[in-house]
């Protein structure tokens, strides 16, 4: 290490005026003569400069009732449910594992269209465009066909009041 | 391996989804009528007699039994009927609201469409005792 380079060592203590004073004067007279050496002390005596503003504004004014108020938040506050906690767990898991998300998605999404192709595969009722037969009400029987056994006969009526619908099977002797 | 596993539960669930969709719950209810004298009602079968008597002119309603069991494709619903008959209940077809079926019993072969937990389709007419049977079945 050159002698300059302990002047260099030196101007940082200089700065923060921890310097001995016995070495002051010797540093004092070694700038007036070193471009170097002052060029360097303005640029520490800068950093310092900046550091001092710097700390003064992280010290924003804190209102008093700030603390009493998360302090407040913080003992009132109420643990998660068990349903959250699940929801989280899932949702996170769901995102660690983006290939058991998206088996699980197609697996939900082939159910449900199973199940509605299932629905429509087998419909109720006649071809397209036939209306339905006259007399249905809102909840009620709709007789699509009859066929007695041989012997028997078969009426459909509808009962007075609520207007039921009934399959009435006499043997054909009994008529 | 787990591709494997994934495509087994898959398929497994399918069945299970298509049965659920088109298995329907039914209930039946065997009533015994006559025209005896001084004949009761069973309070159980009160509003749905009700019309009977008034149409029919009986006066004696007795439940004689009441089950319950459900319908599908693949399985239908079949009972012993007091008398010594069957009541047979096939599915035809269901959504969401109406379920057609086909019921067959002593004497009949019928195929009706119903509303789920609307109006129940009803059989009457076989002979029972000194009255006849009537057989009332719903669609839940």
């Amino acid at each position: 290490m050159s002698s300059h380079c302990r002047h260099l060592s030196s101007l940082s203590t200089y700065v923060d005026g921890e310097l001995a004073t016995s070495q002051v004067g010797w540093l004092e007279e070694h700038l007036t003569g070193c471009g170097e050496c002052r060029q360097e002390l303005q640029n520490l005596q800068k950093l310092q400069g900046l550091l001092r503003r710097g700390l003064q504004d992280v010290r924003p004014e804190v209102p008093g009732t700030l603390w009493p108020g998360v302090l407040a938040r913080i003992q009132g506050r109420r643990p998660q449910g068990l349903l959250a906690t699940w929801t989280r767990q899932i949702w996170e898991a769901g995102w660690e594992r983006p290939r058991l998300s998206l088996a699980g998605a197609t697996l939900m999404t082939f159910l449900l269209l199973s199940v509605v192709y299932l629905n429509w595969q087998t419909p109720v009722g006649g071809p397209p465009g036939q209306t339905p037969s006259v007399g249905l009400r809102q909840n009620g029987v709709v007789v699509e066909a009859v066929e007695p056994e041989p012997g028997f006969r078969a009426m459909v009526l509808t009962t007075s009041e609520r207007g039921l619908k009934v399959i009435w099977v006499v043997p054909h002797g009994r008529i | 391996m787990k591709r494997v596993i994934l495509a087994i539960f898959v398929f497994m669930l399918l069945p299970l989804s298509s049965v659920y969709a088109q298995t329907v719950p039914l209930e039946v209810w065997v009533i015994a009528a006559s025209r005896k004298p001084g004949g009761r009602i069973d309070p159980q079968i009160l509003s749905l007699v009700q019309e009977f008597q008034r149409d029919f002119a009986y006066t004696s309603f007795e439940l004689l039994q009441k089950e319950t069991g459900q319908v599908n494709q693949q399985q239908p619903f079949r009972t012993a009927i007091p008398g010594g008959g069957d009541l047979n209940v096939a599915l035809v077809g269901a959504d969401q609201r109406r379920v057609e079926i086909q019921v067959t019993t002593s004497g009949v072969k019928t195929r009706v469409r119903v509303h789920r937990g609307g109006s129940p389709f009803v059989v009457g007419g076989p002979a029972y005792r000194d009255g006849v049977l009537i057989i009332a079945i719903f669609a839940r």
